[in-house]
């Protein structure tokens, strides 16, 4: 079963965003990386798992306080788009033959945040998702009804790095789920969203969510 | 030099080598397809009194789904290096195993494969024009648009090119270059109090097309900006409408956005089927009601038809095929007010 990390090592992921900054007067680059699974189910069956691993950088190049952006999925192409959008912010600099007032972020002095990451989350993988849709629909089946819905966990990332010397890195973690239930006239949905797997309480949700569907089934 | 030629998934030879590798890493599954996509959006907004803003994104990716013992695996990446073909096919029959026994197994139906090339007909690449071009064309739309009682206007023009490749263990293989291209306006008036907006040619960014910059230059922006500046002004002194009941004509945005919720939503499969239950709604139509349902009001017109075909050149949505299907394909989704 598939490893529960982080879509880009992060030290790697700051020194490649660092090596670009310096194509334009000021530059900022801004990773945003999502890797997300999801059980969907409907039907009676498992109709849609999903892996899907998103990547963007983004690259906000700034001449003469006029500003162009330029994005790219692959690390290979960052530097090129790096320098796509130092031409672009170049070139409408010259256009407007005037200063703009674009501008990017410098050192900034640590927030305290809630924590983010819960490892509990790692043991939330697709078998376990797999059984608790298998579950949740044979809960639902037992009172003559169905079940359909989403498990989920995913890790997000993000970086921003600027000719300014800003430099933050985050990596959070997220668990998801999501349940309609139908007992002949009888509908209850269910959904949440957590940082953690465990406080998702999935097993007492999916109970809960077909025993208010059984009750105004009535 | 065609508005096609771009990018490291132009050629079929490159993206046959991709599609084969993961086709050869999937082997032995019930079935396989797997998807590249390399795309380009651009994007140029003006705004009265701000500076413009413009965005170029690109991506480049993959996605493979699988049908092992009857479970479906489905995973997708960006196309980062030649790892990442194998590793998204790892990745799906991994999905696809651990689901195998879990609910009812699904069974294909054969089907013959459906191969082939498309790509849209572009008679001015949008992506060749320059970037001055672009700023005159906006900036005069700016400028038309402000007759008195406009506070606030924004445009925009915007160009999407994507090469998809598609491949199935069925022998499907089908290669296709897209481009579309649009444009938008949008006009706030105030006054008295009020304040009122209006668009054109539609409202959600305006209106795209699978064609080239002659479709912007068709929509004539500067030549309308007046116009819809004059039609926000004019809402801020409009009465309102009577209460009670009467005849209501509804101009053709209204009633295309009517269909697309009332009729095309409710015809979507998957909807009807029930899969998406928990996400974006079941329909009132069921698959027993095909050809059976009668579908508006009994007072309404004896004949009522709605088909939809993105198969045709010039049409707004143009593509060879739709994911899987055989193409062309043509949807009549409600015919004499039986669904």
């Amino acid at each position: 079963m598939r490893t529960f990390a982080v879509p880009l090592p992060t030290d790697e992921l700051l020194s490649t965003m660092e090596s670009v900054v310096g194509v334009a007067d000021d530059v900022e680059i801004a990773v945003l990386a999502r890797a997300g699974e999801y059980t969907r189910f409907a039907g009676g069956a498992i109709h849609q798992p999903q892996d899907i691993t998103e990547v963007q950088y983004l690259v906000r190049a700034i001449v003469d306080g006029h500003a162009c952006r330029r994005a790219t999925t692959v690390a290979a192409r960052l530097a090129d788009t790096a320098r796509a959008a130092a031409a672009a912010a170049r070139a409408r600099a010259e256009a407007v033959g005037a200063p703009g007032t674009a501008d990017v972020a410098g050192p900034r002095a640590d927030a305290r945040t809630a924590p983010v990451w819960f490892d509990d989350v790692a043991l939330f993988d697709t078998g376990v998702r797999v059984g608790a849709a298998r579950d949740a629909m044979a809960a639902a089946a037992a009172f003559g009804g169905t079940a359909a819905g989403m498990f989920g966990r995913a890790v997000t990332q993000q970086a921003v790095v600027t000719s300014r010397g800003l430099r933050r890195a985050t990596v959070a973690t997220e668990a998801s789920g999501a349940l309609t239930v139908q007992v002949g006239n009888g509908t209850a949905h269910w959904i949440d969203l957590s940082r953690s797997a465990d406080r998702l309480g999935l097993g007492r949700s999916v109970s809960a969510t077909v025993e208010q569907a059984v009750a105004g089934s009535g | 030099m065609t508005a096609h030629d771009w990018g490291d998934l132009a050629g079929e030879a490159a993206a046959n080598a991709v599609l084969d590798t993961v086709l050869s890493a999937v082997d032995g599954v019930g079935y396989a397809d797997v998807r590249l996509v390399e795309g380009e959006e651009l994007r140029t907004y003006h705004q009265l009194g701000r500076d413009p803003v413009e965005r170029v994104e690109q991506t480049i990716g993959i996605g493979v789904r699988v049908l092992v013992d009857g479970a479906w695996g489905f995973a997708s990446m960006p196309l980062a290096d030649s790892a990442s073909a194998t590793t998204a096919a790892r990745r799906a029959v991994d999905v696809a195993k651990a689901g195998v026994g879990a609910g009812r197994p699904v069974r294909l139906p054969p089907r013959e494969p459906a191969s082939g090339s498309y790509a849209t007909e572009v008679r001015i690449d949008p992506f060749a024009v320059p970037t001055a071009e672009r700023d005159t064309l906006l900036q005069r739309t700016i400028a038309a648009a402000r007759v008195p009682g406009v506070i606030s206007v924004q445009c925009g023009v915007n160009a999407k090119r994507q090469h998809r490749h598609f491949a199935s263990t069925e022998g499907s293989r089908q290669h296709q270059s897209l481009v579309e291209t649009g444009g938008m306006l949008v006009t706030l008036a105030a006054g008295d109090g009020g304040l009122q907006r209006r668009s054109y040619p539609d409202s959600f960014h305006g209106n795209t097309s699978g064609s080239g910059w002659e479709f912007v230059l068709g929509l004539d922006l500067p030549g309308n900006a007046p116009r819809v500046g004059a039609e926000a002004a004019a809402l801020l002194s409009a009465r309102t409408a009577p209460a009670g009941d009467d005849d209501l004509m509804i101009g053709a945005q209204q009633v295309s956005l009517q269909i697309h919720e009332s009729a095309g939503h409710a015809l979507e499969l998957d909807r009807m089927l029930g899969d998406e239950r928990n996400f974006a709604g079941a329909s009132f139509i069921s698959v027993a009601d095909v050809g059976s349902l009668h579908y508006g009001s009994p007072a309404g017109p004896d004949e009522l038809r709605i088909f939809g075909c993105p198969c045709g050149k010039g049409e707004p949505k143009q593509w060879g095929f739709l994911s899987h299907a055989a193409a062309p394909l043509l949807v009549r989704g409600v015919r004499t007010g039986v669904a």
